[in-house]
């Protein structure tokens, strides 16, 4: 995604309603020279005390955005320091880009909405207040620390409840109303069976909160046994282990479903 | 083969988590072991399965609107964000864009540019200038300005109003700037520059909200002087030393004019230049020449003349081998007129020029009529008494001078003898006439103004002209009334006169008796309208303030004063007639003195004025009292009188030190000279047809009228008034009409400004932009030292650079040619920059080219069409911000030369062109804007701003002094002699004789004394001691003061030299070779005893002795002459003695005889 000032102006309407636009304006802000330039003018223009030269400023970083660079994605790590740097915005962008995964966790671990949204918001609450002392140059990837912020919330919330809501019922509903599979199109046959899927979902939601935890982090959001060690602060033969009982569990739920 | 079963490490494996050993392991273990490979096949399904139904299941899981509304609210309020800001900051690049070209589309279409301009709302209003084309450089002037709608006439108010004196195109001045009033004038004021002379233009820009007119004229800048010229004589011998002096005083402020180089030179009565010198004028303003009459000069009339810039002053001497007479007769005659018949007395006097009256002389008087042919028709002949004194009495012919229109001249000769035979002759002129009195009537305006009150003054004079006290009898269009004249017969009456003529019957009685009686029909201008200008006095002393008032017939007219000093409108002044009187008042200051003109005008529709003029003299409030004191009354020959000479500023008796301009001449020189004492300050005061029309009013005395005393003031202020009524005054050299333009735009100034801001604030944009562009790349410390290096580099050179490019005046005579090469050279590097900045995507040189343009774009617009109406100081500001881009670009261009790209130093050569182009602007377009960006002093560096950026915008530094210290150039030089500054040695210097028991009197110079420039000390102090010569007479010293503030003062004083006994040698005028001569000697006895005496003609070898003179006994105040012949025998010049030894007194006498062959 490459634009020039002046194709900016040129985009349709729908397009900039879209939040392509945003992402655009993302795109093109985050150039590291733009956020010493924005940063070296905030430090001289606060001199001045004036927020309409600061805006001056921005009109300005923003005119004088740096093309041909802008990836596919947006560094985490560039909107975190931005965002340490006093750019309140770049927290929005943060909060845009991470909270239905955080949501997603956490409607998984306490399976229920309300409780999931309380999560999501505590979790933000607790980025947002920690995130100015974290550490871009430290081991952890920004995800990994936000899931554990986002586990130790939820798994404080998970204690209190014990019936899943309304919309956990959903997800295994959604799963039940899965399209019937193309097997032509599939040769290997991995194509999911709705049946065997929802079974299988069925097998994780008994699943004890430790194992399906895991199985999520492994699964849904793909992380390493190194991550999933680092999300849930225990060593990775412990995810090693962890993983594979959840795994010999799930076999054996499924075969005693089936039985 | 390993049968330990790795099912818990498969999973891992299948990850690929395992490290090498572990892998291989497993690896090993599968190939062997069929359970665990089912094992792996199975978990790898689940795996697989997991995979797919983990994001079937929770992906499409999205955190719902409403809770991501609450938690994105919770987390604004936690961070603060302004939503309104947020929505702006969203738009913020295409707002950022729209804005800039929304804004250059406006700025475009307001200057008329596009065809969508609004329609224009007023008529072009018109531009009336009145003034004059010559200005004196230092001295306040003034312009009369007046915008008003053309046909009505109804005055424009608030129409802004420039005044600019420009030397060179490009090099203009501003002097004035401001707004018209309700009176559609504005008071047009400003101090002309003083490092302005010469050749200038002078240009008015008006703009009214119904167009603009520009009107430019072409104006001298000069000094303008008074000159007073004289010479110690008024009359010369061939061969005799001729001693010049001029004063020269600026016309305006009356302070000397220094270091001025004059040129003197005089012109003999064939009319041929004789010499020429140029002279360099002292503190003082003095300038002195000397010189010797060539023994061949044309006996006539010489020219003296003075030259000084533009001013020339002549003074006229006579050169004559004349004699001196040997006394002094003045007559007096019991009046100058007298009726026919009538018996006309008088007295003579004649006295030796040495004090001693001529007793025992023959008078003889004869009377002639002129008409119808010259005719004797008198003769008394007598004899003088002891104090030499005789009255006569004669009859005048009944019939001459009855009922004549005029009176009949009666000349009347007279002459003297004296027991020595010496003879002096007088002639005057007698008017005969049965008219008495002699009544005069003079509007104070010269014509009557019909419809206001006018002054009539009426003067009652004696035939003769001098003028008397009468009562009068006034009938002016059948109404009477009586009045008296005062003791300068003068009379003022006050009456409105009618449109057409009006009859007036004057009747005067005499003190006397005598009566006399006119008949007058005045004609009333027949003006459209009617101006009469008043002033309180005629004469007006520094520090009074003048009030003047103007009738006029219409009410509500604007009624104009234009105040006149040294032919420039020095004020402006208007006033609205109210009640048909419009009223002024002119405080006056130092700067007026002199003849003050007051022209008053009313405008009418057609462009064409009603005027009126009236001048008057201001007076300086101080002038110099001059005591001359001496230690005797009398001196005898050979005597050194020790004279003192005291100056003090009068009234106010401070001391001051003068510089005196001091002659010390024979009387009997004097018997031409007419020109009073005192005469010199009225001459320099007032202008010359004032002083031409005293006549109009015979009672008004020039220095009475400046003198102190209150009440012959106010006397001599009516007759002064009488005198000047009607004086026409500086014509308006300067009068233009011009028509405005029209412009389409009616708020044009408040969009000019707010483009003004624009232009001033988008270099703060673009300084910004380079600085936040230069500053992550790390670049922007070195960039910014180097820079300032540069700079700093630059300041250093900068003035000298300046200096030298207006040197050589190669930046100010720019042709619009090579303007636009810059022009064009500049828009090629900023398209180079721009191209640099695409290709290379390097935004910020496309930022910073954008900006450039836009505010060039901008700027030029701003330049071409409405910069006029731009205020100075945002001018200024605009100047300032030009010079913020100028360094933006130098800093960018280190910047980009420090990253390696070359282009940058196109970008330091912009800034350069730019700065240039800014320079050569005024050249190009003349205006505030331009002269304020392209001021030089502006590039010169901190040296420049701190020499005068702060005040208005500066000419170029001074190119070059004027050389003061010219070498005097001769053009002609016949017996020219440097004339010395200081105090001259007397021309006489007296030789004692060794051996003579008298002293031989040879030396007889008729100017004794001559200081053309002698300084008092602190104290106004000045000793002089002066060797008299041998002559026997009374000595006029003649004092002239002058200080350094220009105050000026005369006196005269008289030095007797005398002795009881002496004798006079006087030789023919013409004695050749072998030709026998008879001499005659003259010999003066005033010893209270008779004596004898012996006469002895010293021997000597030019001459023989033909007869020898007998001795002659003086009886007590005898005068007697006796004679002696010798023959010359050779030719040359020689000195002829003859001692005299008397009984009690003695005396020798030498003089010089010219022997031709």
């Amino acid at each position: 995604m490459c634009y020039t000032t002046f194709e900016l102006f040129l985009w349709p309407t729908h397009v900039i309603n879209s939040g392509k636009w945003t992402e655009a304006q993302v795109a093109l802000t985050t150039q590291p020279w733009i956020h010493r330039l924005e940063h070296s003018g905030r430090s001289l223009l606060h001199a001045l005390a004036a927020r309409g030269l600061d805006q001056l400023c921005r009109l300005l970083a923003f005119a004088a955005r740096e093309e041909g660079s802008a990836g596919q994605e947006i560094p985490t790590a560039d909107l975190i320091a931005r965002f340490q740097r006093g750019q309140p915005r770049a927290f929005e962008l943060l909060y845009d880009r991470f909270r239905h995964y955080v949501y997603r966790i956490a409607l998984f671990i306490t399976r229920d909405e309300a409780d999931a949204e309380d999560a999501v918001q505590e979790t933000f609450m607790d980025v947002l207040k920690a995130l100015p002392h974290y550490d871009l140059n430290g081991p952890a990837r920004f995800e990994t620390w936000l899931y554990r912020v986002t586990v130790n919330r939820c798994r404080s919330r998970h204690r209190r409840k014990v019936l899943p809501s309304e919309e956990w019922d959903a997800v295994e509903e959604r799963l039940e109303r899965l399209p019937l599979p193309d097997l032509e199109g599939d040769p290997e046959g991995t194509f999911l069976d709705r049946e065997r899927a929802t079974a299988l979902w069925r097998a994780v939601d008994a699943l004890t909160e430790e194992h399906r935890t895991v199985l999520l982090l492994r699964y849904q959001q793909d992380l390493s046994y190194e991550e999933i060690a680092q999300v849930l602060s225990i060593n990775v033969g412990t995810v090693k282990s962890r993983l594979f009982n959840a795994h010999r569990k799930l076999k054996l739920g499924l075969e005693g479903m089936q039985s | 083969m390993n049968q330990i079963h790795v099912d818990s490490d498969l999973l891992a494996y299948l990850d690929g988590e395992l490290d090498a050993a572990a892998r291989d392991r497993v690896a090993a273990h599968l190939a062997s072991c069929p359970q665990c490979a089912d094992e792996l096949a199975e978990l790898r399904r689940l795996r697989a399965e997991l995979r797919a139904t983990f994001p079937a299941a929770l992906t499409p899981v999205r955190l719902p609107a409403a809770a991501d509304r609450r938690i994105r609210e919770q987390l604004r309020t936690r961070t603060g964000r302004p939503r309104a800001w947020w929505a702006l900051w969203q738009w913020r690049g295409v707002a950022a864009q729209v804005t800039l070209t929304l804004l250059v589309l406006f700025f475009v279409a307001s200057t008329g540019l596009l065809p969508s301009a609004a329609p224009a709302v007023a008529a072009p209003p018109e531009t009336l200038i009145l003034g004059q084309t010559q200005f004196a450089p230092g001295s306040q002037a003034a312009l009369r300005v007046v915008v008003r709608q053309p046909g009505a006439a109804t005055p424009v108010p608030g129409a802004e109003v420039s005044v600019s004196l420009a030397k060179a195109p490009g090099l203009a001045k501003l002097v004035y700037q401001g707004r018209t009033g309700t009176d559609g004038t504005a008071p047009v004021a400003f101090t002309v520059p003083a490092d302005l002379e010469g050749a200038a233009e002078l240009v008015v820009e008006t703009r009214a909200p119904g167009g603009d007119s520009r009107i430019s004229r072409p104006i001298t800048i000069a000094r303008r002087v008074k000159l007073y010229l004289n010479s110690d004589k008024p009359a010369y011998r061939p061969g005799q030393t001729l001693h010049l002096r001029a004063l020269a005083l600026d016309a305006v402020t009356f302070q000397p004019v220094a270091s001025a180089p004059l040129v003197l030179e005089w012109v003999d009565a064939a009319g041929q230049l004789s010499a020429r010198r140029t002279v360099t004028t002292s503190e003082f303003g003095i300038a002195t020449l000397d010189f010797t009459l060539p023994a061949t000069v044309p006996t006539g009339t010489l020219t003296l003349r003075a030259t000084l810039s533009d001013t020339v002053a002549e003074r006229a001497v006579v050169v004559d081998a004349y004699e001196l007479p040997a006394f002094r007769v003045t007559w007096e005659l019991g009046r100058t007129f007298y009726g026919p018949g009538e018996r006309v007395t008088g007295t003579v006097e004649a006295a030796y020029f040495f004090g001693q009256p001529v007793a025992g002389a023959a008078v003889t008087l004869r009377g002639y009529t002129a008409e119808p042919q010259p005719a004797l028709a008198a003769e008394v002949t007598g004899q003088t008494d002891a104090q030499g004194r005789l009255a006569f009495a004669f009859n005048l012919p009944v019939g001459y001078g009855r009922e004549t229109v005029a009176p009949q001249p009666f000349t009347v000769e007279l002459s003297v003898t004296d027991t020595a035979g010496q003879r002096v002759g007088l002639r005057r002129e007698l008017a005969i006439t049965d008219q008495a009195l002699v009544i005069k009537a003079i509007p104070e305006s010269g014509r009557l103004k019909p419809g206001v009150e006018n002054r009539l003054f009426i003067l009652a004079a004696t035939p003769d002209g001098q003028p008397t006290a009468a009562t009068l009898r006034v009938t002016v269009n059948g109404q009477t009334s009586e009045l008296a004249t005062d003791a300068y017969g003068l009379a003022v009456l006050r009456f409105t006169p009618p449109a057409g003529s009006t009859q007036i019957t004057l009747l005067a009685q005499g003190a006397d008796g005598t009566t006399g009686h006119v008949d007058l029909t005045l004609k009333a201008e027949s003006q459209p309208q009617t101006l009469l200008l008043r002033t309180e006095q005629a004469a007006y002393t520094v520090g009074e303030t003048l009030r003047a008032e103007a009738l006029t017939g219409a009410a509500g007219q604007t009624v104009y004063l234009d105040v006149v000093h040294a032919g420039q409108t020095v004020a402006a002044l208007a006033a609205p007639a109210q009640e048909g009187r419009a009223t002024f008042a002119l405080d006056l200051d130092g700067t007026l003195v002199g003849t003050v003109e007051l022209h008053a005008y009313a405008l009418l529709a057609d462009g064409s004025r009603v005027e009126d003029t009236r001048l008057v003299m201001v007076d300086p409030p101080q002038r110099v009292a001059v005591t001359v004191t001496a230690d005797q009354a009398r001196y005898h020959p050979g005597e050194t009188a020790h004279v003192q000479v005291q100056t003090t500023l009068s009234p106010t008796g401070e001391i001051t030190p003068t510089v005196l301009g001091i002659s010390v001449v024979d009387e009997s020189v004097y018997a031409l000279e007419t020109l009073p004492p005192g005469f010199v300050r009225a001459y320099l005061l007032l202008e010359k047809e004032l002083l031409a029309r005293r006549s109009q009013a015979p009672g008004l005395d020039l220095p009475a009228l400046t003198s102190g005393e209150a009440a012959l003031r106010a006397a001599q202020d009516t007759a002064a008034q009488a005198a000047w009524a009607g004086a026409s005054g500086t014509a308006y050299t300067l009068s233009a009409r011009a028509t405005a333009v029209a412009t389409p735009a009616p708020a044009r100034t408040a969009r000019a400004s707010a483009l003004g801001w624009l232009v001033a604030l988008l270099p703060l944009l673009l300084t910004a932009t380079v600085v936040n562009g230069l500053r992550p790349t790390g670049l922007l410390g070195p960039a910014l030292r180097r820079t300032g290096w540069g700079l700093l580099a630059f300041f250093l050179a900068a003035p000298c650079l300046l200096a030298a490019l207006f040197a050589s005046r190669l930046a100010l005579r720019v042709a619009q040619g090579i303007f636009l090469v810059a022009l064009a050279a500049a828009s090629l590097l900023l398209l180079a920059l721009l191209i640099h900045g695409w290709r290379r995507r390097d935004v910020r040189v496309q930022l910073v080219t954008g900006l450039l343009v836009t505010y060039l774009a901008l700027g030029s617009l701003l330049v071409v069409t409405t910069g006029r109406a731009l205020s100075g100081p945002l001018a200024g500001l605009i100047a300032v911000a030009h010079l913020l881009t100028l360094g933006a670009l130098v800093l960018l261009s280190q910047g980009l030369v420090l990253e390696g790209k070359r282009v940058g130093w196109l970008a330091a050569l912009l800034a350069f062109l730019l700065a240039l182009l800014a320079l050569w602007l005024p050249t190009v377009v003349d205006s505030t804007l331009t002269r304020a960006v392209g001021n030089p002093v502006l590039y010169a560096g901190p040296a420049g701003w701190l020499s005068g950026c702060g005040a208005a915008p500066t000419e170029a530094p001074p190119a070059q002094a004027p050389a003061t210290e010219a070498p005097a150039t001769t053009e002609a030089l016949a017996g020219v002699t440097a004339a010395p500054t200081g105090v001259p040695l007397p021309t006489a210097t007296p030789v004692a004789p060794a051996v003579e028991p008298y002293p031989l009197r040879q030396l007889f110079p008729e100017t004794l004394y001559w200081a053309a420039e002698a300084h008092t000390d602190a104290e106004g102090r000045l000793a002089l001691d002066l060797p008299l010569a041998d002559n026997l007479t009374t000595w006029r010293l003649t004092a002239l003061a002058s200080t350094q503030a220009g105050e000026l003062g005369v006196a005269t004083y008289d030095l007797v030299v005398f002795k009881e006994f002496f004798v006079a040698l006087t030789p023919p005028a013409t004695v050749a070779v072998a030709q026998p001569v008879t001499v005659t000697l003259t010999l003066y006895n005033y010893l209270p005893q008779a004596q004898t005496v012996r006469l002895t003609p010293v021997p000597a070898d030019w001459y023989t002795l033909l007869t020898a003179p007998e001795p002659v006994t003086l009886a007590p105040n005898a005068v007697t002459t006796t004679t002696f012949t010798l023959r010359p025998e050779c030719a040359g010049t020689f000195s002829l003695r003859v001692d005299a030894a008397g009984e009690r007194m003695s005396d020798a006498v030498a003089v010089e005889v010219a022997v031709g062959p």
